[in-house]
């Protein structure tokens, strides 16, 4: 730029901006603006190196003018900057537009199966009292299954309507009492009749049952069984009442009513207040109120007896938990049949 | 069984039960805390209050009057009232014969009465008798006097009975024709009541129509026997056929409950003549008493501190205890002990089939006392919790991976139906032996057990998405079975207790259809949605701390094109994969499905701990190549040959990209190669010389060209 460089010309040049600026319609417009006034070789970068050339006696006033043509320039192609900025947002916020209402598109979570739900929750409850979860066959020799358990060749649990006998000469196990009777002669031979014996065991069992909305062939339950000197039937009441409350709540009532099994005794019935009719009575009840929801006893004498184990040195008690009919009460199911429905409408709402 | 509660009442004061509030009333809680637990209730001014309950297995005492309100007496503490029986029977022998040939029938009492004619039924009888006037009175009676008594009676028309009585076994098979009208076959072995030319009575369990009492007969000879109760249960299950009688039988009836019930009888038919005539000429004319031995008088010493520490009531009194055993029919004494006190029980003669030591009078008391009157004291906790055992610690590891991607649990059952093996066999010659079948299953669909999940979880997939789901994805952790290879020892060594020959556990996962719920979205291709499957895999072993490859499978349950084997280190563990159409179609499915199987012992192998590492601070390089592979080759086989190949520096192989030129009869897979040093950035003629090295081994040693 060959123009001398005055106030006069300083103030020129503000209004020349100020007239450019005017004209500014759009981003690009700024743009060009910026390159001519802003940039290295750009108009005020020129009035700076002309500066030199300034008699001294003017130089200090011509120096503020133009600090103050720099500082108007960069100022206002921001503000104006901004300005643009600023309308485009507003434009675009007004164009912009999604609507919430509709489906969400998510694979969205599974879920985990009433019946585990209730395993897992009594798994927790019962570890910090040391019990070990092992597992035991589906397929089972009649000995485990019956003869070690007390139950001898002509109980009616043995017949052929009740029990299923397979063509390799074994049965499905009726209960997981049978898994009892497995760890108590493994650690009578194997382990020393190490003393306390604790261990839990949760699976399928089967029964030989023509099936209908009340009767299952394959139900899940959760066996415990502890064995140790001086355990007495408070015990085994109080536990049980411990994993139900804990379960359920402190509120749910519990109680126990008598039951035979040939391999406890005594041997009892724990049950809850039913959650269905909280207790008034109902189809899902029987109209008792009451749900039963295990069997327990003292181990017999005769089972301790079997594996070696003297039954007047050392008590054990044992319960097997019906973990289809605790899921069911758990989640206000009236049917036990709708825990093995997996109508994928009903299992996804479990959380 | 039925309960009247007015039958009850006249034995003893019962607690509060009205016909309004039966279902509610004292009474009823009561009989669920003694172990008589209700199971019904009906309630009409004809009858009363009638309660059906639900009886103990072990306690053939709990099927009668008497018996039950023993039981109550011992909870309420109220004094039971015994019903009038006549004096005595007869001092004459029976003029029919009594022969006890077997030991299945401990004693036999024949008592021979002539009766009213027309006899007619008393009315406080009539009321608790099914269709009273049905059958002859004395039929009606002699049931009337086992719900009081618990003593099954059985009446022969005295007038058809040929001499003498013959209690022995049926040494062949032999037919009948019962008092129902029905022919039965009775098994060998079963007791049986005969006279000297026919079989009169297959004992304990029904009577025969030749020896029928009816409206004509004006003479009979009533029996009451107590019968083995096995013997009688395997007949009456052989004939399938279950009476009152053989019911009571089979759970033991009272062995010197033979005479007060006969006492009763006579009583209720002859009044208190008992056996003097009466007006009408009734009479007893006979009676006959045989038996192997009197009943055992059994006794159980026990502390009185027993009972106090077992149920944690140290202020249990002597009385209350003795109290109830007395009520419950028990010889009581008491001594002292040094600072104890003993009881010493003699066990009631109808309960010597269920009290056999100190637990069985353990139970009585609990009972009578109440269980839930027991003081509940916790064990203590102990601190240092055991590990889960491996199967159930992969269950709980995966679960959250499997619910995180949408997988819903499932529970299927354990059998297949023998079609569905045929449809598993069609498919694999052989597969039927292999099922481990079940010989007696009442429900055609139980007949085997299942030697793979693929069908349920099949079936479970069409059912959903005709229920309109449209992205079924589930899993199931479930038992498999199958009959070993091999001989099977059932010895109880360590191994066979704790593991098991005829099953194992597996992790099965299917899905179908969508793979979102959402309609809106693109429907997956097959080869996506398999890859989303696939990937689901990966999240569950990577959860367990562990990786896999996959290697080709030739699983004949699955599509042949579209299936590979899951590999952890060189084992297989499993297969994943389409499932076959004609499975497919069997369980009505419509659409292509993915199905998977993870053997979770295999699996346990290789889980470790998850471990970080350090990243390195120096730049990954990459090449990108791509490589032509034959159309039914896997990618990933080529990802294990350059990792097995060890070049140095190699950090990761991927795949990049696979497509077909639409000239070409061959795949282009690009594969990116990355390499990362841990100490210093690598130059590039080093990652060109790697490269070369990965290109021309895959060359010669595996036939894999550069595609041009």
């Amino acid at each position: 730029m060959s123009t001398e460089l005055s106030q006069d010309n300083i103030k020129k040049l503000a209004a020349t901006f100020q007239e450019q600026l005017q004209k500014v319609a759009q981003p690009s417009d700024i743009e060009l603006i910026k390159r001519d006034w802003l940039a290295k070789e750009g108009i005020i970068k020129e009035l700076f190196k002309g500066l030199r050339d300034v008699p001294v006696e003017q130089k200090p006033a011509v120096a503020a003018l133009l600090n103050e043509l720099k500082s108007t320039v960069e100022s206002e192609v921001e503000a104006k900057e901004q300005s643009f900025k600023q309308g485009a947002l507003r434009k675009q916020l007004e164009e912009e537009y999604l609507d919430f209402s509709l489906p969400e598109m998510g694979g969205g979570l599974g879920s985990v199966h009433p019946i585990t739900i209730v395993e897992e929750r009594i798994t927790e409850i019962l570890r910090p009292f040391g019990f070990e979860s092992v597992m035991g066959p589906e397929v089972e020799t009649e000995y485990y299954c019956f003869d070690a358990l007390n139950i001898p060749p002509h109980h009616p649990a043995r017949d052929m309507q009740d029990t299923f006998y397979t063509e390799t000469g074994h049965v499905l196990r009726t209960h997981t009492t049978a898994v009892q009777a497995r760890m108590l002669q493994n650690r009578a031979l194997f382990e020393g009749k190490k003393l306390p014996l604790k261990i839990s065991s949760f699976g399928k069992v089967y029964r030989n049952e023509n099936e209908d909305a009340s009767h299952q062939a394959v139900f899940h339950q959760y066996e415990l069984v502890w064995v140790e000197q001086g355990l007495t039937l408070s015990n085994l009441q109080a536990l049980i009442t411990h994993i139900l409350k804990e379960l359920y709540g402190k509120r749910r009532k519990v109680q126990f009513i008598p039951k035979f099994y040939p391999y406890t005794e005594p041997s009892i019935g724990p049950r809850i207040d039913c959650a269905i009719c909280k207790g008034s009575g109902c189809p899902a009840c029987g109209g008792a109120g009451w749900v039963t929801v295990a069997g327990a006893g003292m181990i017999h004498r005769n089972v301790l007896a079997e594996f070696g184990f003297d039954p007047n040195e050392v008590s054990g008690f044992a319960f097997g938990l019906g973990t289809s009919r605790l899921a069911a009460q758990l989640f206000n199911l009236p049917h036990l049949r709708a825990v093995y429905d997996n109508d994928l409408r009903v299992l996804r709402e479990v959380v | 069984m039925k309960f009247h509660v007015r039958m009850i009442e006249k034995l003893l004061e019962l607690p509060e039960c009205s016909i309004e509030s039966a279902g509610t009333s004292s009474l009823r809680h009561t009989l669920d805390d003694i172990g008589l637990e209700v199971k019904g209730v009906e309630a009409n001014s004809d009858v009363g209050v009638v309660f059906t309950i639900e009886t103990l297995a072990n306690r053939g005492d709990h099927l009668y009057a008497i018996g039950v309100a023993r039981e109550i007496s011992a909870r309420t503490l109220a004094q039971i009232s015994i019903p009038t029986v006549a004096a005595t029977l007869s001092d004459r022998k029976s003029s029919v014969l009594v022969r006890r040939v077997t030991e299945k029938c401990s004693r036999y009492a024949l008592l021979e009465m002539s009766l009213p004619s027309p006899m007619p039924l008393r009315n406080d009888v009539a009321v608790y008798i099914d269709e009273p006037g049905k059958r002859h009175a004395i039929v009606d009676l002699l049931n009337y006097v086992q719900m009081e008594f618990g003593q099954p009676m059985h009446a022969f028309d005295a007038s058809k009975v040929d001499g003498e009585i013959v209690i022995d076994c049926a040494t062949k098979v032999e037919t009948v024709e019962a008092l129902d009208g029905k022919t039965y076959q009775v098994p060998e072995g079963s007791i049986l009541i005969r006279d000297r030319k026919k079989i009169l009575a297959v004992a304990g369990v029904i009577g025969c129509a030749n020896s029928m009492v009816t409206s004509d007969t004006t003479k009979v000879c009533i029996e009451a026997a107590v019968f083995d109760p096995v013997s009688v249960r395997k007949t009456a299950r052989a004939m399938g056929l279950s009476t009152d009688a053989s019911y009571a039988f089979e759970r033991g009836v009272d062995p010197e409950g033979i005479v007060p019930a006969l006492k009763r009888l006579v009583y209720l038919a002859l009044g208190s003549a008992g056996a003097a005539k009466d007006v009408s000429g009734a009479h007893v004319i006979g009676y006959t008493y045989v038996e192997a031995s009197p009943p055992e008088k059994r006794k159980i010493r026990v502390a009185l501190s027993y009972f106090r520490q077992q149920l944690h009531l140290p202020r249990l009194e002597e009385l209350e205890v003795v109290t109830r055993f007395k009520n419950l029919g028990y010889g009581v004494e008491v001594a002292s002990v040094g600072k104890d006190r003993e009881l010493t029980l003699l066990v009631p003669s109808w309960r010597l089939y269920d009290v056999a030591g100190i637990d069985d009078v353990l139970e009585d008391i609990a009972r009578s006392v109440g269980f839930n009157r027991v003081r509940q004291e916790l064990p203590a906790l102990q601190y240092d919790a055991p590990a889960h055992n491996p199967i159930e610690t992969i269950q709980l590891t995966a679960r959250p991976a499997l619910r995180g991607s949408g997988f819903v649990e499932v529970m299927t059952r354990g059998f297949y139906s023998a079609s569905e093996v045929a449809l598993l066999d069609s498919l694999s010659k052989g597969t039927a032996a292999r099922h481990v079948a079940v010989k007696n299953s009442l429900e055609a669909s139980n007949s085997h057990m299942k030697l793979t999940n693929i069908v349920s979880l099949a079936r479970i997939l069409g059912a959903n998405l005709k229920r309109g789901v449209v992205a079924p994805k589930i899993y199931d952790y479930t038992r498999v079975f199958a009959v070993p290879d091999g001989v099977v020892s059932d010895e109880p060594r360590q191994r066979e207790l704790l593991e098991y020959s005829y099953e194992h556990d597996v992790l099965t996962l299917a899905s179908a259809g969508r793979w979102s719920d959402s309609e809106w979205r693109k429907v997956e291709s097959l080869e996506e949605h398999a890859r989303l499957f696939k990937g689901t895999i990966g999240q569950v072993i990577k959860s367990l701390g562990a990786v896999f490859s996959v290697s080709k499978s030739e699983d004949h349950f699955l599509h042949p094109g579209m299936q590979a084997s899951i590999k952890m280190g060189r084992n297989v563990v499993g297969v994943l994969g389409v499932i076959h159409p004609t499975i497919r179609e069997a369980c009505e499915l419509r659409v292509p499905a993915m199905y998977a199987e993870l053997d979770l012992r295999l699996v346990s192998k290789f889980m470790s701990k998850q471990e970080l590492y350090e990243l390195s601070d120096f730049p990954a390089v990459w090449r990108d190549v791509t490589l032509m592979i034959e159309p039914r080759e896997q990618a990933g086989r080529v990802v294990r040959l350059i990792r097995e190949g060890q070049a140095e520096h190699l950090k990761e192989v991927q795949i990049a990209d696979d497509f077909t030129k639409s000239d070409e009869s061959f795949r282009r897979v690009t594969y990116r190669i990355v390499f990362q040093s841990r100490e210093r950035t690598l130059k590039s003629d080093e990652v060109d010389g790697a490269m070369t090295k990965i290109l021309s081994e895959l060359k010669e040693k595996h036939g894999i060209l550069l595609a041009q």
